[in-house]
């Protein structure tokens, strides 16, 4: 798709056809308005509302599991964090399955954001498995600076997973980054 | 930054000069196309997709913590309210700790009133006493107000010290 342009180029020195002068008004209106054209600006505010039929991002979908650095699983059954930025805020959805390191009791991975937060209180509820037990456990971000690092949390009170046994954890949750 | 403007003003029963007549056509196409202008308009819509570089909002990400009005504490140590209006949707990440002397649901006001869809819905959070250690539960008990539980089945919080975290979104009326 292309922006809107204008048909006629005027010479000086010559008789105007005014035809021509509405066809490029009407081509600047119909390109701001019949849905056919891009547009690229600085900033839109819209006082009332905004409709997108299709997509909306900052950032498309991106699977970011070959990027993460994830800590605590020695072999994978299913691997994918995805995250989609709408602006400064960040939707990730992630599943982590297999079998858990022999050495690394913890669960964690990075994100390419660090979250907005003056404080490091955010947490959100997951979904997780260690060995054969079920849990609802959560994530904890650490903001805003001091690292990008995802920690999952195996159950509401331990950091701590069994190691060498089947690990799962998968969730959502979103955020609001810096920049 | 400013929004899209032509450069020349034309008067009448004069000879216009075509250049600054296409220079006044540029200025628009340049307007909505080069990403320097701002556009401000009722509304819009869009039939492919948006891609945004900067934020998306209709209230930025803003920190309320100083401004929430929060009930079932009688002394609040420490709380973290946050949130963001995308056109309807408003988020919350949020963080409370504090005292009773008689446990009982923790009460908080919303930034914007919900949906009526939205009331009595229960949304699962992180609870606990001197920190967040249990599930417990957001409830929308009115349009501008949530309770929270310290438990899933309803539980109210105990005397004592008490602790909620969690993030939910909903849908503002």
């Amino acid at each position: 798709m292309a922006y809107p342009a204008i048909t006629n180029s005027f010479t000086s020195g010559r008789t105007a056809i005014h035809s021509q002068w509405n066809t490029n008004f009407a081509d600047l209106v119909n390109g701001l308005s019949d849905g056919t054209k891009d547009s690229k600006i600085n900033n839109l505010t819209a006082a009332s509302s905004l409709a997108v039929t299709g997509d909306l991002h900052t950032v498309d979908l991106t699977d970011y599991s070959a990027s993460s650095t994830i800590n605590g699983w020695a072999s994978y059954t299913a691997k994918s964090i995805y995250y989609r930025k709408i602006g400064k805020t960040i939707y990730v959805f992630y599943q982590l399955a297999g079998t858990a390191s022999a050495s690394i009791s913890i669960a964690s991975f990075t994100l390419p954001y660090k979250a907005a937060y003056t404080n490091n209180f955010y947490k959100n509820l997951v979904w997780n498995l260690s060995n054969t037990t079920y849990s609802i456990g959560f994530i904890r971000l650490y903001a805003p600076s001091t690292s990008t690092s995802v920690l999952i949390y195996k159950d509401l009170w331990d950091d701590t997973w069994t190691l060498s046994t089947p690990k799962s954890s998968c969730g959502s949750f979103s955020f609001e980054v810096t920049t | 930054m400013a929004y899209p403007s032509v450069t020349n003003s034309f008067t009448d029963a004069t000879t216009i000069d075509a250049v600054q007549l296409n220079e006044n056509f540029n200025d628009i196409v340049n307007g909505v196309s080069d990403g320097t202008k701002d556009i401000q308009v009722a509304n819009s819509t869009v039939n492919g997709y948006a891609d945004i570089t900067g934020d998306v909002y209709t209230t930025a990400l803003t920190n309320y913590s100083n401004t929430v009005t929060i009930s079932g504490l009688d002394t609040v140590t420490t709380k973290y309210f946050y949130y963001k209006r995308i056109g309807n949707i408003v988020h919350v990440w949020f963080y409370v700790l504090g005292n009773a002397t008689v446990g009982d649901v923790i009460i908080f006001d919303l930034p914007y009133a919900c949906g009526a869809n939205f009331l009595n819905m229960y949304i699962p959070i992180l609870t606990g006493t001197t920190e967040v250690n249990g599930c417990g539960l957001v409830f929308f008990n009115a349009a501008s107000e949530v309770w929270l539980y310290y438990r899933i089945d309803s539980t109210k919080f105990p005397d004592g010290d008490e602790c909620a975290s969690g993030y939910f979104s909903y849908e503002a009326a």
